[in-house]
């Protein structure tokens, strides 16, 4: 008897837990549709923020070109366009295993060149200097693309809306609920629900074949590591072994 | 109970009241209960003290006035998004100040919901009224001081038939004045002062009856730019006066920076078409004084720019199409005060004689815009004038038309 009331208590809860689901999917709103006016105000300040709170840890994952693969993760700083984090990939950066940047500079750290170098003779570096060239390297594409996601400056919500913004659904990105929102075929923004605070950015190519996902978390001021001098080594210095060791020679 | 609530909705329904006069505090503790009290017609008088209020206003004809300009103070303490957003016709909004909202000091839009436009708007103006765009009709600011806001001083967006005058706007990171998106604008801005912005006056996709007299524009990275974009619906930009306007060291890198990067020109008619620009005071810029150039993808068309008095600019006049246009499209120069240009000979090459004339290309270089300062931290402005007469006297209606300004009667000003 005990055990048939809890069998069909179970149910009770069961069917209950059904009618919930079923009325929160009744009620949950869905998209995609136009942004709000609230919600346009929200997106206006999304790069701004980023910019107020002056930096980020963040992870980047990207498929630059078909077949190959790229996981940035480190810290950014917003307000002077800089950073630094460890790099794994495939294809031309495979040899890069960290990264110090900025918007002119490029400090690589690349084992095999130290182990080459060393061999060669070279005084020992950590680090092999060179300028920051978004149209040459996929690294540098994609770090352009993470200090492109601050601004110092409010975009206009009144065109954001008038633009055509889609809201597309509500999600969580590391435990935080956010609403998802399309820019454009090419950007989407995941944005906490009711702030400003952007945790996920999703970017693509024109062709929609490469996505470049960049999730953020927490936001605040970012130190770059120290460098002597000592360790850097420019590339030019060492640019015969720099190139073989980029063109997997 | 239900009785009594009943009761009261007929009352409500009832109550409907000749226009009258409304003080805050007083009559209501805040400016937006006093607007949300208000019939078309009242007269919103508010003491001097600090308001850390956003006041949205959707009632039509209704004026709210400061007793004192420098000492009604709305705040937004970096936190409120608008000190006044208003969507009706009519309004007037009078002799105060509005400060530290994260968007605009004061918005007027006829702008609702995603798709308002045809499509077949998007590109082609109108030249003549037809009543399907549904602009904000009526609106005026008087004696207002704006600052440090995170967009606009005063903003009036689709909005048309209004007046910006004796007014001021310093410290923010877009322009301290916009009229944007409205044809025809039919708007007249007439003895504003506008320093310290990133823009003075930005008027992108104003077409139609815009006047910019008799003002200043001071120290900001740009002073005036008419301009065409895409990303705003109405495009080409045409048909603004620019008359009798002090335009000084618009290239002051201590201001809170733009981030189209535009740095460094008194005048600047981007990709604008049919625009008037006379008998203004030019001097102090390091890239130009007046500028007629292209802004992708629009080519500056029509524009006539006679008898303004230029000085000590990197170059006085330039005319900059894109490579794409070998011709003066339209554009001409003549009856200027100046010493430099490109073209070197720009009212010979360009003259205002109806023809078409071919012009050799130019290769314009601008500079990079100095990083700036954080709008939030640029300095209050000091104590403006405040607005003449008996302030307590309930004004009439807006006019369907503003009087314009008799643009043969304005001459160059003194610096």
């Amino acid at each position: 008897m005990t055990r048939t009331l809890r069998l069909a208590g179970t149910k009770a809860l069961a069917m209950a837990t059904l009618t919930v689901l079923a009325l929160a999917a009744c009620s949950s709103p869905s998209g995609p549709r136009g942004v709000t006016s609230e919600e346009a105000d929200r997106l206006s300040e999304v790069f701004f923020t980023n910019f107020d709170n002056e930096g980020a840890h963040f992870v980047l994952n990207a498929a630059p070109t078909p077949g190959t693969a790229m996981v940035i993760e480190g810290e950014v700083d917003f307000v002077e366009a800089q950073g630094y984090a460890v790099v794994s990939a495939t294809g031309s950066d495979a040899p890069v295993h960290g990264v110090i940047f900025s918007e002119a500079v490029v400090l690589e750290n690349m084992p095999q060149l130290v182990d080459l170098a060393a061999t060669a003779g070279q005084q020992p570096f950590t680090w092999v200097a060179r300028p920051f060239d978004s149209t040459a390297y996929q690294l540098d594409s994609l770090l352009g693309v993470l200090l492109g996601l601050s601004v110092q400056q409010r975009e206009n919500p009144l065109l954001l809306e008038q633009a055509g913004v889609q809201w597309l659904r509500e999600d969580a990105v590391n435990g935080v609920a956010v609403d998802v929102f399309e820019f454009s075929p090419q950007v989407r923004l995941w944005v906490e629900t009711g702030g400003t605070r952007l945790l996920r950015f999703e970017g693509n190519s024109s062709t929609l074949d490469r996505p470049i996902v960049i999730d953020l978390s927490e936001p605040g001021p970012v130190t770059l590591p120290l460098v002597e001098e000592a360790d850097v080594v420019q590339v030019a210095d060492v640019q015969d072994l720099y190139d073989a060791v980029r063109s997997g020679a | 109970m239900m009785l009594a609530a009943l009761a009261v909705v007929p009352l409500a329904g009832c109550s409907a009241r000749e226009p009258g006069t409304l003080t805050v505090p007083g009559d209501a503790s805040s400016i937006q209960q006093a607007v949300d009290k208000a019939v078309p017609g009242d007269l919103i008088l508010v003491e001097p003290g600090t308001y850390n209020e956003e006041v949205e206003i959707d009632v039509d004809d209704i004026t709210i006035r400061g007793m004192d300009r420098n000492g009604v103070v709305l705040d937004g303490s970096d936190t409120l998004r608008n000190g006044f957003k208003v969507t009706s016709d009519g309004v007037s909004i009078e002799n105060l100040t509005v400060h530290s909202y994260r968007l605009n000091g004061v918005i007027f839009t006829g702008s609702g919901a995603v798709g308002h436009f045809e499509e077949e708007y998007r590109d082609a103006p109108q030249v003549s009224d037809d009543g399907t765009v549904p602009h904000l009709e009526r609106f005026r600011v008087a004696h207002v001081t704006t600052y440090n806001n995170g967009l606009y001083g005063i903003y009036a967006f689709q909005s048309r038939n209004g007046v910006v005058v004796d007014s001021y706007a310093s410290g923010h990171p877009d322009s301290g004045l916009y009229v944007g998106q409205c044809d025809p604008c039919n708007t007249v801005v007439d003895g504003v002062t506008m320093e310290n912005n990133a823009i003075g006056y930005y008027g992108t996709n104003a077409s139609g009856d815009v006047y910019v007299v008799r003002s200043t524009f001071r120290g900001n990275r740009i002073g005036i730019t008419p301009n065409s974009q895409l990303q705003e619906l109405l495009s080409p930009q045409r048909e603004t006066y620019v008359v009798g306007n002090l335009v000084l060291d618009n290239d002051n890198p201590n201001t809170p920076p733009v981030a189209r990067g535009f740095y460094g020109a008194g005048i600047a008619v981007g990709g604008g078409v049919s625009n008037y620009i006379a008998r203004n005071y030019v001097a102090g810029h390091d890239v130009y004084g007046i500028g007629v150039v292209t802004l992708n993808p629009f080519e500056a068309e029509g524009n006539t720019i006679v008898g303004n008095v230029l000085t000590d600019n990197r170059y006085d006049l330039v005319y900059g199409p894109s490579s794409q246009v070998v011709t003066s499209h339209g554009n001409c120069f003549a009856e200027n005060t100046f010493t430099t240009a490109i073209p070197e000979d720009i009212e010979q090459a360009l003259p205002c004689d109806g023809n078409e004339h071919e012009v050799t290309a130019v290769d314009l270089k601008y500079p990079r815009a100095p990083a700036g300062s954080d709008y939030r931290d640029m300095a209050a402005p000091p104590a403006q004038p405040g607005m003449p007469g008996d302030l307590a006297a309930r004004p009439g209606p807006l006019p369907a038309q503003p009087q314009y300004p008799d643009l043969d009667a304005i001459g160059v000003p003194t610096p």
